[in-house]
């Protein structure tokens, strides 16, 4: 139990001296500007699909309409392409 | 004509850069190549007790190793384009480890290829898949697992690949060679079935999956709950039919994750094969067998490290009730911090206990300290 401890105080030291939050969030790009069509990526071990959902909402303010949701277990990748509403 | 290659060449740097954030994207012509993997090595600290059914624990010598976690480094390839109002697709995907393989000089590690599959369809009425990719009974209980980017259980020497939950919470998905079919998404319900290549079943009988799940977004709550079945035939003197189903939902809200997952059914498990842990029909026999986990996470604000701890659980069960009565439980906690937004560090402990209650309780726990690096792109 002492060394589950010691392990936990040593990564959370370590991440908190290695956090670059601003630098990890991962993007929104356009793939397609004349239907304002986007495509969300939240891969990894830390993000998941609340990450894409959250970008989504926040590319647009009146909402959006969902076309495809795509997971590959290839690299932990999920990616979401929406349009947003006019 | 340098020229004209000079700006070729530029225009496809500009063309690659503008889309390298997201992935690894292409375009070639009608085509729009995606190249994607990962690549992950862990060391791995395992020690290991064992205690006989009269009692006396004995402890063995700890391991320490360095490879893959549960996913194997992965390289991918595939491409997309659309020809006669079909959206048509490929993909191939090759897995292996970052060790020797053997623990031994000259070692030789191996190359799995697990994805082989193309895909046609319409947004209209659905996808139709031809090839190897991962099985659908089980697939969103192993794609929720936090431990699928890190190392979970099985955190021996010498493979591509440790167990994670895999055994301890639910059976393998595993790759297999199926035609698949999914529905159109109906505002975030669709149901996906597919005929897949028999396994350990003497080849006579297809195996037949689906399942079907719903996706929510509303009012800051972002999950999934799912359905799921499965059923093959194992032919022989002795034949039985594998049955299961599956049940499963996660949410999330404002950083904090939830998993729930249960399966139930007979001849699903390898508790006691000589395969694996939780490797589908390998038992060889129409065994009981159940089990589930659960999953929480949470993301500590400003610093971004994912905290999680999951306890998970199979039982296996000989048909006829006497010859072995596994019990394979872990607790699991694990730290994942973003780095990059392409590069995750990942530290994991796992206790695991597998108890053979039919052979007087022999019982064998192992601890697992793991601690290592992956980047996806």
């Amino acid at each position: 139990m002492k060394l589950l401890l010691v392990l936990v105080l040593s990564v959370l030291s370590g991440c908190y001296a290695l956090s670059n939050p601003q630098g990890a969030a991962q993007s929104v790009k356009m793939i397609d500007l004349k239907t304002q069509t986007y495509k969300a990526t939240c891969n990894g071990a830390v993000e998941d699909w609340p990450n894409c959902y959250d970008r989504a909402k926040q590319t647009c303010p009146n909402g959006y309409n969902l076309k495809e949701r795509n997971q590959s277990p290839v690299g932990g990748k999920r990616e979401l392409v929406f349009q947003c509403n006019k | 004509m340098n020229k004209k290659l000079g700006l070729a060449v530029a225009g496809a740097l500009v063309a690659f850069a503008s889309t390298a954030n997201a992935g690894i994207t292409i375009p070639a012509g009608d085509w729009t190549v995606d190249i994607g993997g990962n690549v992950n090595a862990y060391y791995t600290n395992v020690s290991t007790d064992t205690t006989s059914k009269v009692g006396v624990t004995t402890s063995g010598n700890d391991t320490n190793t360095i490879g893959t976690g549960l996913l194997p480094a992965a390289f991918g390839i595939g491409a997309k384009t659309r020809q006669n109002d079909l959206d048509i697709a490929f993909q191939f995907s090759f897995f292996t480890g970052t060790s020797s393989g053997t623990n031994a000089g000259a070692g030789n590690n191996t190359l799995n290829i697990r994805q082989s599959f193309v895909s046609f369809g319409d947004a209209s009425w659905g996808t139709i898949k031809a090839g190897r990719d991962l099985g659908v009974f089980g697939s969103d209980a192993i794609l929720s697992d936090m431990t699928l980017l890190g190392v979970g259980t099985g955190g021996a020497a010498g493979g591509s690949s440790t167990l994670g939950r895999i055994g301890s919470g639910y059976i393998y998905a595993d790759w297999k060679g199926q035609f698949q079919y999914s529905s159109p998404n109906w505002n975030g319900f669709q149901v996906t079935a597919a005929a897949v290549e028999g396994f350990s079943n003497g080849k006579e009988d297809l195996g037949y999956e689906a399942k079907a799940t719903y996706d929510f977004a509303a009012n800051d709550v972002t999950g999934r709950v799912w359905l799921g079945g499965i059923s093959q035939k194992t032919s022989g003197l002795n034949g039985y039919t594998s049955n299961g189903v599956e049940v499963g939902a996660k949410a999330a809200y404002q950083g904090f994750g939830l998993v729930g997952y249960y399966y139930d059914g007979e001849g699903l498990d390898g508790q006691n094969g000589a395969i694996a842990q939780g490797i589908f029909n390998s038992n060889l026999e129409k065994s009981k067998d159940s089990g589930g986990y659960v999953q929480a996470t949470f993301v500590v604000p400003g610093v971004g490290t994912k905290l999680g701890a999951s306890y998970g659980i199979s039982n296996s069960k000989a048909a006829n009730g006497s010859t072995f009565d596994i019990e394979n439980e872990s607790t699991i906690v694990g730290a994942y911090h973003p780095l990059t937004k392409s590069l995750n560090l990942v530290a994991e402990y796992t206790m695991q206990e597998v108890k053979n209650k039919a052979l007087g309780s022999t019982k064998t726990e192992k601890d697992t300290i793991s601690l290592g690096a992956i980047l996806f792109f």
